[in-house]
């Protein structure tokens, strides 16, 4: 595919942080919900309709795909994975954001760190 | 199950597809997952949490579908395409069904011709502003009996005066008075009716001239140039519209009088006439407050309310009695928006007669609505191969909906045509009780009206069975044979109800009718206490007659003999007011005058009883057949130097001598120095046609009062109309110059006053007729309908020896039981709807059991009729045809 990763960001924090929770593995919707609210310690908590509304649009873009399910799973859940292309989106706005945190050390907004 | 979860449910059920199969069961598994673990960790009944999952999704459900329709109006060029295509085809299937076509379009076109035309006559008038500037604060004012609250026709001269002199909440209150004027035309003396107005009654109506100018202040008063208006009628009918009329002068009774302008056309208030004359304040006027044959208007004052202007009227009234007992104790006045007074008596009759073509139209559309199913249902096979090749289901509910456009638009194309054909007949039938109905007219609102009414017929009677139609499973239908029956009982079942609330609009208005007949028959069974077939009356005021030789008595007289030699006259009678006059052919000359027994001490002044007075001639009661029953007739006895005597009716007996004879007894007028002997007793008359209640009438003879109005009235025995102008020869015979106010065979006087009631009845009940018709298609429809549905069960029956008559029964048998379901919801219907009804009754109460019977009967028979003809089909299919025919 010939799409350019860049002309999707910035994402959205609810896209970014669905993608970051399918970055490890492929899970169901109900897997991500779980997964985003732990790995916010509960901040963010997805709606499964709002969930939805971007697994809908993310799989027309060709970032997500369904995926095999797991052979341990139960039956009547589906599954979603990263596509390569969307492996690539996820990484150009980490970039993306990185690069924004690196502007505020430089503007001691934050304080230095050691990464 | 959680309410919260339930909702969710709601509106997964309400996302567009695709995304509802495809997302739908796995986001309610996500949010049931979401919701157990977190009723586990937390408890409580989440209110939040379901809040927020619930307007998340409405979020995500709205984005969906926006993005839909964004993607469908990028393709909406090509769905124009479709519709002249399906245009085509919609056209194409009607020509193949032209019987289904015709029937459809003409129903409709009944249902709504007929609505169009009862629009037209609501929206003239009761709609249609009144032609005058800021009308809805013109009043008219009448007086009343503020004890009996009996209210007069209108108000005097003098009180109209103190109105407007007192009565700050009153701008303009006057009088236009009743008034005529003779012009010699070619020797002859012609009547030109009159309003004589009084200053204020033209400037309160605020009305633009024609021509010309308005009465000036300087008009009105006494010894000024005479000058009057012309009424458009007259200066078209009289004057050729000839513009120069306007600074000429008219002789009006050897009086010059200047014409200075003329009234626009719409001015019909207060009634017809030739001109309008100022009226000056007249020496007499105060000793007149009781002459309230006057008409009176005023103006509400800006900012002043009508309970305000009431409440003032009434203290002037209290005013008035203070300082003239005698003829104004217990004055009340009536003030009336004048658009209440002019429509208020036909605005039910109106609104009975919209609401009855209402139910018609309906009908008429469950009728056609009917018609669609049936034809929904033989589609089905054409309409599930469509689908099954791509069609879709919008697709199909259009080309139904076209159909049924195509229809209801020639339908309303024939309702115009209908409603333009009964306008032209009602305004030359016209019934002259419906104000403005001269102004009837088909126009752009009227029009507009019928186009409304075509689109919601087509949306009742084509749209929604399309709809129904539409939710059929394509391979069902495909897979059905046309015998089978068990798809389509969804159809029947909804045509079964049509029927139903077809019978039962039509028993409502049948009941109506029905109700509106027994009236007028009850009308037509009371006493008039006098014959009016035969009788013609010519009506003179008969004044002037100072240098005529020998008097008025002379020319009374021989205009007598002239008409008692004309052939086919039998008899020649006088009378100062004859019954059944109502102004417009014939001028009623009521006066009551108060009079006390003398036989009693005499009530205070002003309450004394009061009793019309009529001047008669010997001859009257014996030419109108009114019958004596007790004493004696006038006679040569009672002549100018004969003892006073007086001749009264029944109602006067009961109400002032209550279980006394009054023959010998004397009363004293107001107005007479010497009291009266009564000498007899005649039949009462009702002088304002059948359905008036009798009053007190005192005769007194001419020979003794020579002076007023006279009205000759002439018994024949051949056709009396005909005898009109050789009786106006008659009297001119005896002076030329001798005007003639109106001539009127009693009869016509008579039937004027059951005009309304004819008209209403005729209309309500075409409306009727028309509904037990379409009903009756209805049933028969249906019946044959079934009868097609079912000829292969049939034909099986009947090759395995099933009887003809199990057939004929249940065809019947299923007309009979809807009609009589029907009959019922009618019948209580009609319960509610008569309410309606309740004030053009006469003597039948509204839930007349002989009415109701009558009518189910009939309805009920025309349902077995209607369903006897699928029927007999039916027996008589064969059944090897019946058979052939899946």
């Amino acid at each position: 595919m010939s799409d350019d990763p860049l002309r999707h960001l910035p994402l959205t924090h609810v896209v970014y942080h669905v993608l970051l929770a399918l970055s490890a593995r492929p899970r169901h919707g109900y897997g991500i919900i779980k997964h985003v609210e732990e790995s916010t310690s509960g901040r963010l908590e997805l709606e499964a309709g709002t969930l939805y509304a971007a697994i809908r649009r993310l799989r027309e873009d060709g970032i997500l795909e369904e995926a095999e399910r797991p052979a341990e799973a139960d039956a009547r859940r589906r599954y979603y994975a990263l596509t390569p292309f969307g492996r690539r989106v996820l990484r150009a706005e980490s970039e993306r954001l990185s690069e924004l945190v690196d502007l505020a050390r430089r503007a001691r907004v934050l304080p230095a760190g050691d990464s | 199950m959680h309410l919260g979860l339930r909702i969710y449910l709601r509106l997964l059920a309400s996302l567009p597809e695709p995304e509802r199969s495809e997302y739908g069961d796995e986001m309610r598994r996500v949010v049931e997952d979401g919701w157990a673990s977190r009723r586990d960790t937390r408890g409580g009944i989440g209110v939040g949490f379901w809040l927020r999952e619930n307007v998340a999704l409405w979020k995500t459900a709205r984005r969906w579908r926006r993005a839909h329709r964004e993607r469908e109006g990028r393709t909406m060029g090509s769905m124009f395409d479709g519709w002249s295509q399906d245009l085509g085809l919609s056209l194409r299937a009607l020509r193949r069904r032209p019987g289904f076509a015709i029937v459809s379009a003409l129903t409709l076109g009944v249902g709504i011709g007929a609505s169009t035309a009862v629009f037209s006559a609501v929206h003239t008038v009761l709609l249609r502003d009144l032609p005058y500037g800021a009308a809805d604060r013109l009043l008219h004012v009448a007086q009343m009996d503020r004890e009996t609250g009996e209210v007069e026709t209108g108000a005097s001269a003098a009180n109209m005066l103190s109105l407007s002199t007192d009565a700050t909440f009153l701008d303009a209150a006057a009088v236009a008075e009743p008034w005529s004027y003779d012009l010699i035309v070619e020797g002859r003396a012609e009547t030109l009716k009159t309003w004589a107005v009084s200053e204020g009654f033209l400037e309160g109506l605020d009305l633009t001239l024609s021509l010309g100018r308005s009465f000036s202040p300087e008009d009105y008063l006494e010894g000024a140039d005479p000058v009057v208006l012309l009424s458009w009628s007259s200066f078209v009918g009289r004057f050729g519209a000839d513009s120069a009329v306007v600074g000429r002068t008219l002789s009006l009774e050897g009086n010059d009088h200047t014409v200075i302008g003329v009234l626009p056309s719409e001015v019909t208030f207060p009634g017809p006439a030739e001109l309008w004359s100022p009226r000056p304040v007249r020496s007499w006027d105060a000793t007149a407050r009781g002459a309230a044959y006057m008409t009176g208007v005023a103006r509400l004052a800006p900012g002043a309310s009508l309970a305000q202007a009431q409440a003032e009227a009434d203290r002037v009234a209290l005013a008035i009695a203070e300082i003239d007992p005698a003829q104004s104790t217990g004055l009340g006045f009536r003030l009336t928006p004048l658009r209440d007074h002019l429509f208020g008596s036909v605005r039910t009759p109106l609104l009975v007669l919209a609401s009855a073509v209402g139910l018609v139209l309906l009908i008429a559309c469950a009728n056609v609505a009917g018609l669609f199913v049936a034809r929904g249902i033989e589609r089905r096979r054409e309409f599930a191969l469509r689908d099954a090749l791509g069609a879709g289901r919008a697709r199909l509910v259009r080309l139904m909906g076209l159909e049924s456009g195509v229809l209801s638009l020639a339908g309303a194309g024939l309702g115009i045509a209908i409603a333009f054909g009964s306008v032209a007949g009602l305004r030359a039938l016209g019934p002259d009780h419906l104000p403005r109905i001269d102004q009837l007219a088909v126009d752009r609102t009227v029009l507009l009206f019928a186009l409304v009414t075509g689109a919601a017929s087509a949306i009742l009677s084509g749209l929604l069975p399309a709809l129904r139609s539409g939710r059929t499973d394509p391979s069902d239908a495909l897979r059905e044979g046309a015998a089978g029956i068990s798809h389509t009982r969804g159809g029947i079942r909804l045509r079964r109800r049509l029927v139903v609330l077809e019978v039962a609009g039509a028993v409502v208005l049948l009941v109506g009718s029905g109700l509106l007949i027994r009236s007028f028959g009850a009308i037509l069974d009371e006493e008039l206490g006098f014959d009016p077939v035969g009788r013609l009356a010519l009506q003179t005021f008969a004044y002037g007659y100072e240098d005529f030789e020998g008097g008025r008595q002379a020319f009374v007289q021989m205009a007598v003999d002239n008409l008692g030699a004309l052939p086919g006259v039998t008899g020649v009678a006088l009378t100062t007011n004859v019954p059944g006059a109502d102004d417009s052919k014939l001028a009623s000359i009521d006066v009551a005058l108060p009079f006390v027994r003398t036989d009693r001490p005499a009530p205070p002044a002003g309450r004394e009883p009061q009793a019309y007075q009529t001047l008669v001639s010997s001859s009257l009661f014996e030419v109108l057949d009114q019958p004596l029953l007790e004493g004696r007739a006038f006679s040569q006895v009672d002549g100018p130097d004969g003892t006073p005597v007086a001749i009264v009716n029944e109602t006067f007996v009961r109400r002032y001598f209550p279980g006394e004879s009054a023959i010998g007894r004397s009363i004293l007028w107001s107005r007479e120095e010497a009291p009266r002997t009564i000498i007899g007793v005649v039949a009462d008359v009702r002088l304002n046609g059948h359905a008036s209640p009798p009053r007190a009438d005192v005769y007194l003879p001419l020979s003794q009062r020579g002076e007023g109005s006279l009205t000759f009235v002439l018994e024949t025995e051949v056709a009396a109309a005909g005898l009109a102008e050789a009786a106006r020869e008659a009297i001119w015979a005896a002076n030329p110059l001798q005007a003639i106010w109106g001539v009127a065979t009693l009869e016509s006087l008579v039937a004027d006053r059951l005009l309304e009631r004819r008209f209403n009845l005729a209309v309500l009940g075409g409306f009727a007729l028309i509904a037990l018709f379409l009903a009756s298609i209805g049933i028969y429809g249906l019946g044959s309908y079934s009868v097609r549905a079912r000829r292969g069960e049939m034909g099986i029956r009947r090759a395995l020896g099933g009887r003809t008559r199990s057939i004929l029964a249940m065809i019947l048998g299923e007309g009979t039981r809807l009609a009589a379901l029907g009959v019922a919801l009618g019948l209580v219907g009609s319960l509610f709807a008569t309410r309606l009804l309740q004030g053009m009754l006469f003597g039948v109460e509204a839930t007349d059991p002989l009415t109701l019977g009558a009518i189910a009967v009939v309805v009920l028979a025309a349902a077995v009729l209607a369903a006897l003809v699928p029927a007999l089909y039916a027996g008589r299919v064969h059944p090897a045809e019946a058979l052939r025919s899946d």
